[in-house]
C-alpha cells in the first residue's frame, strides 16, 4: 500500500504549496446547520459582530473588582512573625563534645552507673578504701552493694608515672586525682622543663 | 580470516564496562589516607600493643588488661581470659548510656577459654564480639571512630611478632632517632 500511495508524491505536495490561496477545510456538518440556523434569525449577524457595539463598552466602564477582607500580604507577615516564636536554628555549630563520648542521662535509674560516677567513686575508693566502703558508694549511687564490690573489684584507674629522664617523657597512665595533685609537687613547670631539655641536647652533643 | 579476527581480539580486548578502571588508588595527588588514631577529636583508640600493655593514642602507656570506653580507660583486674567471669563484665551491662557493643580481645585462641567467655558475657545479657587482642584493637578503633557506643575489655597478648617497622616506631615515639649522633 505505502509505495502506491506515495507515489509521485514530490509532484502533488508540490502542486498543493505552490497554489496562491489555499483551499479553506471545509467545516463540520454541525457548524454548518447552525451558521444556517442564526442566519435565518438574524441575517446580517456578520455585520453586526464586526461593527464596534458602543452599548456594550458602556455596560464593560460599570463593572469593577473590589476585594473583601485584609490584604494578602498582611496575612503573609503576619504568619511570619507568628513562626517568630519558633525561631529557626542561629547556632549553625556542631553539637560540643561531650565528656565521655555520649551524653550523659540526666537521670540515672536506679542500680546503674554512669562512667563519671564509676570513675568518681573507684578513685575516691582507691584512694582511702577504709572511708568509702561498698556499703556507702551503693547507697549514696542507689546500687546493689553487690554489683559495686565486683565493680572495685575488677576495675581500678591508672596511676600516673612520669620517667624524668627523657625529652619526650612516655607518661604511664591515668587520672587518680589525688596522685595527681601528690605527683604536681615534684613535676617541674613547663619554663624549668625548657632549661633541661636545652642542658640534655647540649649534654647529646657533649658525647 | 577468523584466526586473524582471533588475533586482533586478543592484541585489544574490548572492555564494555568502565568499572574495570575504577580501583582504591585514582592517580597521583587524587588518592587520600586518613589515619584514625591521628585524629583526636575521635576519641581515645589504641595505638600499639605489646605483651606488658598498650599504648593508646595520647600518648600513654598502660599496663595489663583494659577496659577502654570511647573517651575514658580503665585497669581491668584480670589477670588471664581464663578469669573472666560474669562478675567481671557486670559493670558493662550496668553503664548508663547503655553500651551496643563490647569488644573482648583475648590473648588466646582456645576453644574452650573462648566459649567460657563467651557463656559468661551471655550470663550477663551483654553483646559481645570475641576477638583475638591484635583484632580487638582495630575493631575497637574504628567502631570508636564512627562514634559508637563501645566498650573494649582487652587483655594483652602473650606474645607479639614485631616486625621493622614496629620497632622503628616504638623507637620514634620514646626518643628522637633523627637527632642522635653516628658514633
Amino acid at each position: 500500500m505505502r509505495p502506491i500511495k506515495s507515489f509521485n508524491i514530490e509532484n502533488r505536495a508540490h502542486r498543493v504549496i505552490s497554489k496562491e490561496k489555499p483551499t479553506v477545510a471545509p467545516s463540520y456538518p454541525s457548524t454548518v446547520e447552525e451558521l444556517k440556523r442564526i442566519r435565518e434569525v438574524d441575517p446580517d449577524i456578520d455585520v453586526k459582530l464586526a461593527q464596534k457595539d458602543p452599548e456594550l463598552d458602556e455596560r464593560l466602564k460599570d463593572v469593577y473588582v473590589t476585594s473583601l477582607g485584609r490584604p494578602e500580604d498582611d496575612v503573609t507577615k503576619e504568619k511570619q512573625g507568628q513562626s517568630a516564636k519558633r525561631l529557626l536554628p542561629q547556632d549553625r555549630k556542631a553539637p560540643p563534645d561531650f565528656d565521655f563520648g555520649l551524653k550523659e542521662p540526666e537521670k540515672v535509674p536506679y542500680g546503674r552507673t554512669t562512667l563519671r560516677h564509676a570513675i568518681d567513686y573507684i578513685s575516691s575508693h582507691q584512694t582511702n578504701p577504709e572511708e568509702v566502703t561498698a556499703e556507702k558508694i551503693a547507697f549514696e549511687y542507689k546500687l546493689k552493694v553487690e554489683d559495686v564490690e565486683n565493680i572495685l573489684k575488677y576495675f581500678k584507674t591508672y596511676e600516673v608515672y612520669l620517667p624524668a629522664t627523657k625529652t619526650t617523657p612516655a607518661t604511664f597512665a591515668g587520672p587518680t586525682v589525688l596522685r595527681r595533685q601528690l605527683l604536681k609537687s615534684n613535676v617541674k613547670e613547663i619554663e624549668s622543663k625548657k632549661e633541661e631539655e636545652d642542658n640534655k641536647q647540649a649534654q647529646v652533643k657533649n658525647i | 580470516m577468523f584466526k586473524q579476527i582471533g588475533h586482533i581480539v586478543k592484541r585489544n580486548p574490548v572492555f564494555l564496562s568502565s568499572v574495570r578502571y575504577k580501583a582504591a588508588y585514582e592517580g597521583d595527588g587524587k588518592t587520600t589516607v586518613r589515619v584514625i588514631n591521628q585524629e583526636q577529636d575521635l576519641g581515645l583508640m589504641i595505638d600499639a600493643f605489646a605483651t606488658y600493655g598498650f599504648r593508646l593514642n595520647n600518648g600513654i602507656t598502660v599496663l595489663g588488661p583494659i577496659a577502654i570506653f570511647p573517651r575514658t580507660i580503665l585497669s581491668w583486674q584480670v589477670k588471664s581470659s581464663k578469669e573472666i567471669t560474669e562478675d567481671s563484665l557486670r559493670f558493662f551491662k550496668l553503664l548508663e548510656p547503655k553500651i551496643d557493643l563490647l569488644i573482648i580481645g583475648l590473648e588466646s585462641n582456645d576453644r574452650s577459654t573462648t566459649d567460657t567467655v563467651f557463656r559468661a558475657a551471655r550470663a550477663v545479657k551483654l553483646n559481645v564480639e570475641i576477638l583475638a587482642t591484635e583484632h580487638a584493637c582495630s575493631t575497637f578503633n574504628f567502631l570508636n571512630s564512627e562514634a559508637r557506643s563501645v566498650a573494649g575489655a582487652i587483655i594483652p597478648p602473650l606474645h607479639v611478632e614485631v616486625n621493622e617497622d614496629d620497632m622503628l616506631k616504638s623507637k620514634l615515639h620514646y626518643e628522637n632517632l633523627y637527632k642522635k649522633e653516628l658514633h
